[in-house]
């Protein structure tokens, strides 16, 4: 990403909602294992509970076959989901053998700076904290599933036995004590950094405004002790920029796939980011509202 | 604020054009900016890690990982596990997989054991009685009495886990096998992990480089292992030095995930990495890219080898007091073959001469190292090409590329090993890495990732106590090869006599042996019947416990009192300490153990009845790796590393650099072996010789008569059969925890071929289908992956019984023993290596 682009979504608080932090994720995906170590770290912290069978916060599928959740149910209904088989197609590459491709998409929520899920809450329970988090208030939450549907990113699940839509939180109360989210801390290919996209000294801003950063050795500035994370040098894109909502996790696509199966992940022929016109509006004062 | 409202209501239309909700919002999101101390339900999410009890502990499964954890306990129940960070060097950091993520779901498991059990029905009926420790221990040992005098102590065969698992619980089990002079089995050899072309060549039973000294190689060549699947705790070392620029190549036959994740994939044709090995070394020695001053300072290769009997020449050849075991090279100054002093630059590595012999007869001798070239004529890579499917100029390009970066590494696995002629495999790739110097450097070497046997301490003394304090004595087992058990005896095999019994009764100790062994159409038919106590200390019930005539309780890794576990590649000693009190009736294995004995009357000999002097005697007596190391230090610290010559280690440094010799009887690398059996089946020098069950030509024949037949099984039975190792489980171990099993596909037994196979026997996705061959069958699903070569099938295994609709997926292997894999024996060091990914099948549609 260019300077001059971080300066548009990150180098100010959020036009919209106010945040003056944006925590997001740089994945590295030509390290990933497809080892799911992510998804259990997350299943086993936050949707270990009843209603919460398949749902994973977290999730890798194998692409381009694979799907999370699948939407191949009911012809008539495009949007009926189905989480059963989270990790259907596993290792099946796309090609004819020997000439073959695959790579592993780990997804977490994208805690979007410009949320689908968000407005399309009616009781107003879904929000984007103070630190860019987007978290939906399981006090307020009456299981209208609205925020499921309008998430382009499939990363909102409604659980059927407390009745309301629940989505990853970016372990926010393990932030709030100076720690990495348990998919990141977990990750035993080190693929993941974390940081604060907004903090021009962050390690994950600098990454990403660098691509040729890459093999420096990472000190996270959380509470963990140094970490020797190493990631590829290259551009950084989104997945499906063109959902339009800038999502806050970062990938390095993978170099082992043809350049146009990259762009529609990682670009839809977009050659990357979303390059409109974006003006940056001034900053969003408490007052003004 | 204008334009602030005026970008969110595009936002908010762009949102529902996506959803299609049929709805819209008029004003902004106001409780998007509320504080935090509005939202109370926040707190409930921060409230949950309140209370939490951490304990430092580590895994003990199979995979020897041996990954450190922080296991969460709240309330007495572990809530989750998280990676510690605590390993004092941080590239290990952090390590552990989703496995090792989930091990307390098989703590609580559904199918955990509660407390002891007799059948009452006939076996793997279902039918149980509970019953009391008292009177489980008075049953054993009451059996084992009766069939020792019936039989023979010897009959009593216990099945040992590998050291992996916790060296305390295994070396108890051998202790056990020790004091009451039972038959033990062997694991290394019979799983297929043991590389036998390293006690073959240098005579240790396996030496790799820490998994950490990738960062010091210039070129990695990951030689069949599916690092991705099988490693995941280390894999990242090559993803890391590949973002770094450093290139990866993965030789194997499938697009398996390793292949995804490396800058070229050499697509190989099953069993023929042989002359893969020996086509690169051609090109290597063409291309005039031989590391000469390496072969003759530290191989065989300087040696003067007989032309009349293919023998190793001796002093004792030539002079009339010679040495017989002293070998001899050629001095050009004095035109004579002299003793052979190791790391001498000054013998000559190539020619032939006539030497004078004692009786004054003249025979033609040459340095090893010529006849080996002569026999790399054969591996020009046209020909390898043809043998392997790999294309002549990708053999020619990747053998330069080895070749030219210094230092490159060889990372082989059991891809190479899990065959009849994997020793002939294993000695062509360690011959590439001779002939390039790449032996003994810190960033090249040729390490085998399969399975475990190493661990860094001395554990005799514990493993084979002494009987009597200060003499050589010592109780000792019977090694009862578990390749011999399963297979019977064969006509070439070392010791009949010795290694060889009908056994009579099974301990399975901590291992899945009647779910996992290969061979088992053999191994259920022929050896089960006779046996007449079956014994499964378990947590799970897993297929051998089902089968089993009693099931004991065991505690999991997290109710262990104290354990201690060291591995290979990963050169630390670390403290397992568990977190929860025993569950239900659990006991650990060393108790049991100790309680049999003392009813077999062994129990002062045994004397451990909890681990902790175990420990203490284990590290007392563990010799200079664990010097310094004791029981206390590890309480505080948890983890230390061992005491090893290199960091990152890297095996043989001393020996390349001439500071002492190879431990082989020339003590040099031998890559020319010249005992009989070497030169009775033309193995003594590595060379290619045809699978003995996968090939469509000639069997276990080379290439130059093997390609003029055809093998008869072939035209039977056309596909390649591989049931291998997945991500999702250790052999059996997780296979039935659902977490687990919910992310491997549909999670079942699946049948993954190519579509091009498939179609052609009218299978589709999804179908139910039977692998079968002459020994056996398995029936499951079928799935259609590209990765998949035409002409094979894989099936990722470690179902458990009820798992698999009918067979069994090892009902199709079974192991012919290699001959030369006999030559010795030597537990778990030298013995017959199960071959079995060298094996044949066809599918129908069920």
């Amino acid at each position: 990403m260019s300077e001059e682009l971080w300066q548009k979504y990150y180098g100010q608080p959020n036009p919209k909602y106010g945040n003056r932090a944006q925590y997001g994720m740089l994945i590295d995906i030509n390290k990933c294992l497809g080892c799911h170590s992510c998804t259990m770290a997350c299943k086993h912290t936050w949707t270990n509970g009843p209603g919460q069978e398949d749902m994973y916060f977290n999730s890798v599928s194998t692409a381009p076959y694979g799907k999370y959740p699948r939407h191949d149910g009911d012809p008539k209904d495009s949007q009926k989901y189905d989480y059963r088989h989270s990790n259907l197609y596993q290792d099946t590459p796309k090609g004819t053998f020997p000439n073959l491709w695959q790579f592993y998409l780990a997804r977490p929520c994208n805690h979007c700076a410009d949320p689908a899920c968000l407005p399309a809450c009616p009781t107003r329970s879904i929000y984007k904290n103070k630190d860019g988090i987007v978290l939906i208030d399981q006090d307020t939450c009456e299981g209208f599933q609205y925020c499921v549907k309008a998430c382009p990113y499939d990363k909102i699940y409604y659980n059927p036995v407390t009745k309301k839509s629940q989505k990853c939180v970016f372990c926010f109360p393990l932030l709030e004590k100076g720690r990495e989210p348990q998919c990141v801390k977990s990750c035993v290919g080190k693929i993941r950094i974390f940081g604060n996209l907004m903090d021009p000294e962050s390690t994950i801003s600098k990454l990403i405004r660098d691509p040729n950063l890459g093999v420096q050795p990472y000190d996270p500035e959380t509470g963990l002790k140094a970490v020797h994370r190493v990631i590829s040098t290259g551009e950084r894109r989104q997945y499906r920029p063109d959902y339009g909502t800038i999502p806050s996790v970062w990938y390095v696509p993978p170099r082992n796939i043809p350049q146009a199966e990259v762009e529609k992940y990682f670009g839809y022929a977009m050659q990357g980011l979303i390059d409109e016109p974006h003006p940056v509006p001034p900053e969003v004062k408490m007052k003004d509202i | 604020m204008s334009t602030s409202r005026r970008t969110f209501v595009k936002g908010s239309l762009a949102a529902l054009a996506t959803a299609g909700a049929p709805f819209k919002l008029a004003g902004p999101a106001l409780a998007a900016l509320q504080e935090p101390k509005d939202r109370p339900w926040e707190d409930a999410l921060r409230d949950q890690f309140a209370g939490e009890k951490i304990v430092r502990t580590v895994n003990l499964p199979n995979c020897t990982g041996s990954c450190g954890w922080n296991v969460i306990v709240k309330d007495g129940i572990v809530m989750r596990v998280e990676p510690p960070y605590d390993y004092p060097d941080d590239e290990y950091n952090p390590r552990g997989c989703m496995k090792g993520q989930t091990y307390h779901r098989r703590v609580y498991s559904p199918g955990r054991i509660k407390f002891p059990m007799k059948r009452i029905g006939p076996r793997g009926g279902g039918q149980w009685r509970r019953i009391s420790w008292e009177e489980a221990f008075d049953f054993i040992a009451s059996e084992i009495k009766r069939i020792s005098e019936k039989y023979g102590k010897n009959t009593i065969w216990i099945y040992p886990p590998v050291p992996a698992t916790g060296l305390v619980k295994q070396g108890a089990g051998f202790r056990f096998a020790s004091v009451n002079n039972f038959g033990i089995g062997t694991f290394y050899n019979w799983y297929g992990d043991l590389p036998l072309a390293h006690p073959i060549t240098w005579n240790v039973q396996t030496e790799e480089h820490e998994f950490k000294d990738v960062q010091n190689t210039k070129y990695a060549i990951i030689w069949g292992s599916d690092v991705l699947q099988t490693r995941m705790p280390d894999a990242h070392f090559f993803t890391d030095v590949r973002a770094k620029g450093v290139k990866l190549v993965y030789i194997a036959p499938y697009f398996d995930p390793t292949a995804s994740a490396v800058d070229e994939w050499v697509r190989v044709r099953q069993g023929t990495d042989a002359a893969l090995a020996l086509g690169m070394c051609h090109v290597v020695v063409k291309r005039g890219l031989t590391d000469e001053a390496h072969l003759r300072k530290t191989t065989s290769g300087p040696l003067l080898v007989r032309r009349d009997n293919g023998k190793y020449l001796k002093q004792a050849d030539v002079a009339a007091d010679g040495d017989p075991k002293t070998f001899m090279v050629y001095d050009a100054s004095s035109s004579l073959p002299v003793a052979d002093e190791y790391f001498s630059d000054k013998p000559q590595l190539t020619g032939s001469w006539e030497i004078v012999l004692k009786d004054g007869s003249k025979v033609r001798c040459s340095t090893s190292h010529t006849i080996f070239l002569e026999q790399l004529e054969d591996y020009d890579p046209k020909t390898v090409s043809e043998i392997t499917g790999v294309p002549a100029d990708v053999i020619e390009r990747i053998a330069i590329e080895y070749a030219t970066a210094k230092p490159a590494s060889i990372w082989a696995g059991t891809g190479i090993n899990h065959w009849y002629h994997g020793d002939l495999m294993g000695r062509s790739v360690i011959a590439l890495g001779c002939l390039t110097g790449n032996i003994g450097r810190n960033g090249g070497g040729v390490s085998p990732w399969a399975g475990q046997y190493l661990m860094r301490l001395s554990p005799q003394d514990y493993f084979f106590p002494l009987k009597e304090e200060g003499k050589p004595d010592r109780h000792r087992p019977v090694p009862l090869d578990t390749a011999y058990v399963v297979n019977g005896p064969t006509e070439t095999m070392f010791n009949k006599e010795k290694l060889w019994r009908q056994i009579r009764c099974i301990w399975a100790a901590g291992g899945n042996l009647l779910g996992e062994a290969s061979d088992q159409s053999n191994l259920m038919r022929k050896v089960l019947p006779q046996v007449e106590l079956i014994v499964s200390p378990e947590i799970e019930m897993s297929t051998t416990a089902q089968l089993a005539d009693i099931v004991l309780p065991v505690v999991s890794w997290y109710e262990l009192p104290f354990d201690i576990t060291t591995t290979p590649a990963h050169p630390y000693i670390q403290l397992v300490e568990g977190s929860l009190k025993p569950l239900y009736e659990a006991k650990t294995d060393i108790e049991i153990y100790y309680e049999v004995c003392k009813r077999l009357g062994t129990g002062d000999i045994f004397k451990f009845n909890h681990p902790e002097p175990a420990i203490e005697h284990l590290l007392a007596t563990g010799g200079p790796k664990v010097k310094g190391i004791t029981l206390d230090r590890l309480k505080k610290e948890r983890v230390i590393r061992v005491n090893l010559p290199s960091s990152p280690y890297a095996p043989f440094t001393e020996e390349v650099s001439g500071k002492h010799k190879f431990k082989t009887a020339s003590g040099r690398q031998e890559l020319y072996k010249d005992e009989d059996r070497f030169l009775q089946f033309g193995e003594h020098l590595p060379v290619h010789k045809e699978p003995h069950t996968a090939t469509p030509y000639g069997r276990s024949k080379v290439w130059k008569e093997a390609k003029k037949e055809r093998n008869p099984l072939y035209e039977k039975y056309p596909l390649v059969y591989h049931a291998r190792h997945t991500r999702w489980s250790v052999h059996s171990s997780w296979r039935t925890t659902e977490d687990i099993v919910k992310l491997d596909d549909i999670g079942q037994p699946l049948i993954e071929m190519n579509p091009k196979d498939a179609a052609a026997r009218g299978v589709a996705a999804g179908d139910w289908a039977t692998a079968f061959n002459q020994h056996g069958y398995v029936k499951a699903r079928v799935k259609i992956r590209e990765a998949v070569a035409p002409g094979a099938i894989i099936i990722y295994f470690g179902w458990q019984r009820e798992q698999i609709r009918e067979g069994h997926w090892n009902a199709l292997t079974h192991n012919d023993i290699n001959p030369i894999h006999e030559t010795y024996f030597i537990p778990n060091v030298w013995g017959p290596v199960s071959g079995h990914f060298d094996q044949l099948c066809e599918v129908k549609k069920a």
